[in-house]
């Protein structure tokens, strides 16, 4: 006769304390707890950018004080090209690239491998809103850097694909759930642009000049997906998880600059 | 993944079934059983493995006739079967026929498997070998013996059959997704790559023998009631239509989103995460507790391999290793350890009344606890079972391991911890970390429990949980402990807990009590730079005195900061190398624990990870600050179990440092003071006359 008291006191317990106390919940990373505890004492402005603010004050809501710092936000970009934080010698090698711009939110550093394994191949998917926030920073900051004469009104966002067998793998495509929560965020129209024409092994083990090769013609437009002739958005912005040489992005965009010949721009979570 | 699903239509009624792989289902239905009034109706569109183990429970219904083929179901009879190539085209729409095809037909695969069509017409193939239980009892009706060579199963999926049963073997008793199914399958060698798809004709060769069964990612709760109307409304209600089968493992009806757990560890909705999900293709829910082991998502599934019931429930019979003594007497054991060892051996040679029994060994920290289930693990060893040894954490499986391996050199003696290279080995002991349990079910006789007041297993119900299923239904659970929580105390006290208790070393000396020594707090001692005279006198007497020194701390960020004022303070008695401290986030955890235990480190400031499963010879114990609230009456009793281990130096010291007097350090104590009595009244301790003789043998040893 006793027992359902006991449910009962686990339900009201931790709501009754985050009210009172205002404890919230568990780090989505390491499960440490997120409180005003936690968080207080450590400065937390990595790099000087009014743009980072708004989604820091969000991340603190999800994360706890120790994985916010190990964060290694791109503050400054060296590469305009591509977002790097760093020299990069790749783009000035690359000819005649499709994509005029990439931003990418982080560095892919241990931690962040980390991170994006824990959504990607174990299947974390809650931490697509952690990861979905950090792209925000990117959109952002992709926003900033275009040139004043060709503006970013309304683009149309897109994501690299992942073939079937992966996909039934892993049940989702990551860029795809970030270029969605991207698009909802903004507003803006997301279209699955992109399949994939044939599985192509991991790219992760792979060199520069593998990957390129493995890549071409790896991807196709979806030609009954894209809006009619009139209706066509003022540009492109294709959504990876990862940019690491950017051969994927680089072929994602040159098929769809050859079915729309239109501005192509790309944004990742990590670089 | 896609199967296949069709119903056995008998004389005597219908079972669902689902198949990987039809060419086998059809052989064994048509080729092995008696067929006379026998067929099979198959639905004829590949279905995904949820709908199918939904469809079988009686949860989903299959849509008649729609769909891409139109097809809907269709009946298969022993003629159909017999002709062979034609019939075989008229199934090929189902993937899992697809590869036979290829090998059958096209003979592309390099891997001939027959077609036992021919081989089986007018006549009945035999059974290869008795699988143990047949399940078939309601649809087969008869049988009669034929002088037909048996094809082999090997033959029919095209794999070795040594491997074959090697895998069998291995599957026993585990509980895998499919992925790991066939991470096993290679590991085994089954497989002869990454891309091989032999693994579904096998799978389907061992669902058919009763070797393993399937079971859905997610488990519904469903009440007594529920299942009861369910079977009102299918019209199954009583007869022989209701399969033998239980409805436990049954997805949860559509509409009921909340009451659903995880397949593999148990947890519920409040762990639970739902996401679009590709595979299945609607809103499916993964369990979160469990992700890293492989995500459980509603849409995955279990391969279940089916162990024999445990040994230790039938009442024994008087079997040549009933000889307890024997048993007892040839692991050396002190008279207090006998005594336990004799109290849990009666405890598991008594059936089973009912299932998750359980006995706690209570045994004061050095008490030699491994020791004493030598006995047990022996005991059923010899009866053919299986043993467990299991402890929250890695460290305590890896120094039990080879332990084990060196006691019992004749057996195989497998380590699981994660990133273990034996996972996939199956071995007569176990040594495992309680996560790995996860992945087993229903596998031991006999489930050793080591430290279960330790994290993370203590106040786990997900590990608890998978103890408790790796142990047989009528298996026996041995518990082990110094300080058991308050719920064992409680059903000791109540008697609902049958233990034994352990009050003495095995070097027969008493405890080393703790002392109490007060000072300004950590804090304050590490803004003023100045370490306590008292603390520095009875530091400086230990190291003096040859001793290893631990010193605990209740926070990791005082570890550091310790060390550098330790280093100063103890620059006159040791150098400043010979102080270290190490903590859960030090990567060089393992060397540094390694270097203090060959006393190369000489006093070590750590957390409460070193409270127990390490054993220095010589050693003393400082707990700083024992007034912090995370060392409770359990944590001060074993760090204060890791002084006088040894019997040349029985005598450790131990103080616990602090502020203030809590009552953690005073029931510490008098837990520490009452086992010392306890040993005294019994008679355990070593009495002085026996101490001076035992003094004097030794020197004069030397």
């Amino acid at each position: 006769m006793l027992h359902w008291k006991r449910p009962l006191a686990d339900r009201v317990l931790p709501a009754a304390s985050s009210l009172l106390l205002g404890v919230s919940q568990p780090c989505s990373i390491c499960g440490q707890r997120v409180g005003p505890a936690a968080s207080s004492g450590t400065p937390m402005r990595d790099p000087d950018c009014p743009l980072l603010d708004p989604v820091l004050r969000s991340l603190r809501q999800l994360l706890c004080a120790r994985c916010m710092a190990g964060v290694p936000w791109i503050g400054e970009v060296r590469c305009t090209a591509c977002g790097r934080a760093v020299d990069c010698p790749d783009c000035v090698r690359r000819t005649e690239p499709k994509l005029i711009m990439n931003r990418s939110a982080v560095r892919y550093s241990g931690d962040m491998k980390e991170w994006l394994s824990a959504y990607k191949y174990q299947g974390h998917e809650r931490m697509l809103q952690i990861l979905s926030l950090m792209l925000d920073y990117a959109y952002q900051q992709l926003v900033r850097s275009i040139p004043s004469g060709q503006q970013l009104v309304r683009p149309l966002v897109t994501s690299v694909p992942i073939s079937d067998v992966r996909m039934l793998e892993r049940g989702f495509n990551q860029a795809e759930r970030l270029a969605e929560s991207l698009a909802a965020r903004h507003r803006l129209p997301y279209i699955r642009l992109l399949r994939r024409t044939r599985h192509t092994n991991r790219q992760s083990h792979k060199s520069r000049h593998e990957r390129i090769k493995d890549l071409q013609g790896a991807f196709d437009v979806i030609r009954e997906a894209l809006p009619a002739e009139g209706a066509l958005p003022d540009a492109i912005v294709i959504i990876d998880d990862v940019y690491t040489t950017g051969s994927t992005l680089h072929e994602c965009a040159r098929a769809i600059h050859a079915a729309t010949k239109l501005p192509i721009y790309s944004l990742t979570w990590a670089r | 993944m896609l199967v296949s699903v069709y119903e056995v239509v008998g004389r005597r009624g219908t079972e669902r079934r689902i198949s990987f792989d039809m060419a086998i289902d059809c052989t064994y239905w048509f080729g092995w059983n008696e067929a006379s009034g026998l067929s099979l109706r198959l639905y004829m569109e590949p279905v995904r493995v949820w709908e199918a183990l939904e469809w079988r429970n009686g949860v989903h219904r299959l849509k008649g006739g729609t769909g891409s083929g139109g097809a809907g179901w269709r009946t298969i009879t022993k003629q159909d079967w017999l002709s062979g190539g034609a019939f075989l085209g008229a199934l090929c729409p189902h993937e899992p026929m697809a590869s036979y095809r290829r090998s059958v037909l096209d003979g592309d695969d390099g891997r001939s498997r027959p077609w036992y069509g021919d081989a089986a017409r007018g006549g009945r193939l035999k059974q290869p070998y008795d699988s143990g239980h047949d399940k078939h009892k309601n649809v087969i009706i008869g049988s009669q013996e034929s002088d037909k060579p048996a094809p082999s199963l090997e033959a029919l999926a095209g794999c070795d059959g040594e491997l074959l049963r090697e895998l069998m073997r291995r599957l026993d008793g585990r509980r895998l997704l499919y992925a790991e199914y066939r991470r096993l399958c290679l590991d085994v060698g089954l497989l002869r790559d990454e891309t091989d798809d032999i693994d579904r004709a096998i799978l389907q060769i061992l669902i058919l023998q009763g070797r393993i069964d399937l079971a859905s990612g997610m488990v519904a709760e469903r009440s007594y009631l529920d299942r009861l109307k369910q079977r009102m409304l299918d019209g199954r209600w009583g007869g022989a239509v209701w399969p033998e089968r239980k409805v436990t493992n049954g997805n949860r009806p559509r509409n009921d989103r909340r009451k659903i757990r995880c397949g593999r560890c148990n947890s519920g909705s409040d762990k639970h995460h739902e996401t679009a999900c590709a595979v299945c293709g609607r809103m499916c829910v993964y369990c979160e507790q469990c992700l890293q082991m492989g995500r459980v998502r509603e849409c995955s599934f279990f391969i279940v391999g089916r162990s024999a019931d445990a040994i230790l429930a039938s009442s024994c019979k008087r079997r040549e290793h009933d000889d307890v003594e024997a048993l007892l007497g040839k692991w050396g054991l002190s008279p207090a350890q006998e005594d336990a060892s004799r109290e849990a051996l009666a405890y598991i040679r008594k059936p089973a009344k009912r299932e998750g029994e359980q006995f706690l060994i209570w045994a004061v920290t050095g008490a030699g606890k491994t020791e004493m289930v030598f006995p047990l693990v022996e005991y059923v060893l010899r009866a053919g079972g299986r043993v467990l040894l299991t402890a929250p954490r890695r460290d305590v499986v890896l120094e039990l391991a080879p332990r084990l391996a060196m006691a019992f050199a004749d057996r195989k003696v497998v380590a699981l911890y994660g990133g273990s290279e034996e996972r996939w080995v199956t071995g007569e002991i176990t040594v495992a970390t309680t996560h790995q349990l996860l992945r087993l079910e229903s596998c031991f006789d006999l489930v050793i429990l080591d430290e279960l007041d330790a994290f993370p297993y203590h106040n786990n119900p997900m590990l608890a949980f998978a103890v408790r299923r790796a142990c047989k239904p009528r298996g026996k659970t041995v518990l082990l402990t110094a300080t058991p929580p308050r719920e064992q105390q409680l059903a000791m006290r109540r008697r609902s807990l049958p233990h034994a208790m352990v009050p003495v070393r095995y070097h027969r000396h008493p405890l080393p009590v703790p002392r109490l020594l007060r000072y300004r707090g950590l804090k304050a001692t590490l803004g003023s730079g100045d370490l306590p005279s008292a603390l520095r006198a009875a530091l400086d007497e230990s190291l003096q005195r040859g001793a290893q020194v631990f010193v605990f701390v209740p926070r990791i960020e005082h570890v550091e900061p310790l060390t550098r004022l330790l280093r100063q303070a103890c620059a006159g008695t040791v150098d400043a190398a010979a102080v270290d401290g190490t903590s859960s986030r030090d990567a060089d955890r393992a060397s540094r624990v390694r270097r203090f235990r060959s006393g190369e480190i000489r006093l070590l400031v750590t957390t409460t990870i070193l409270e127990r499963g390490v054993t220095i010879p010589r050693s003393d114990v400082f707990v700083l600050d024992a007034d912090a609230d995370l060392f409770d009456e359990a944590a001060l009793v074993q760090m204060a179990g890791r002084a006088g281990r040894s019997a040349d130096d029985p005598c450790g010291r131990v103080y616990f440092v602090a502020r203030e007097r809590t009552d953690g350090q005073m029931r510490a104590v008098r837990h520490i003071r009452a086992m010392n009595a306890l040993a005294r009244q019994r008679g355990l301790l070593m009495d002085k006359r026996e101490e001076d003789a035992h003094a004097s043998l030794e020197t004069s040893a030397r």
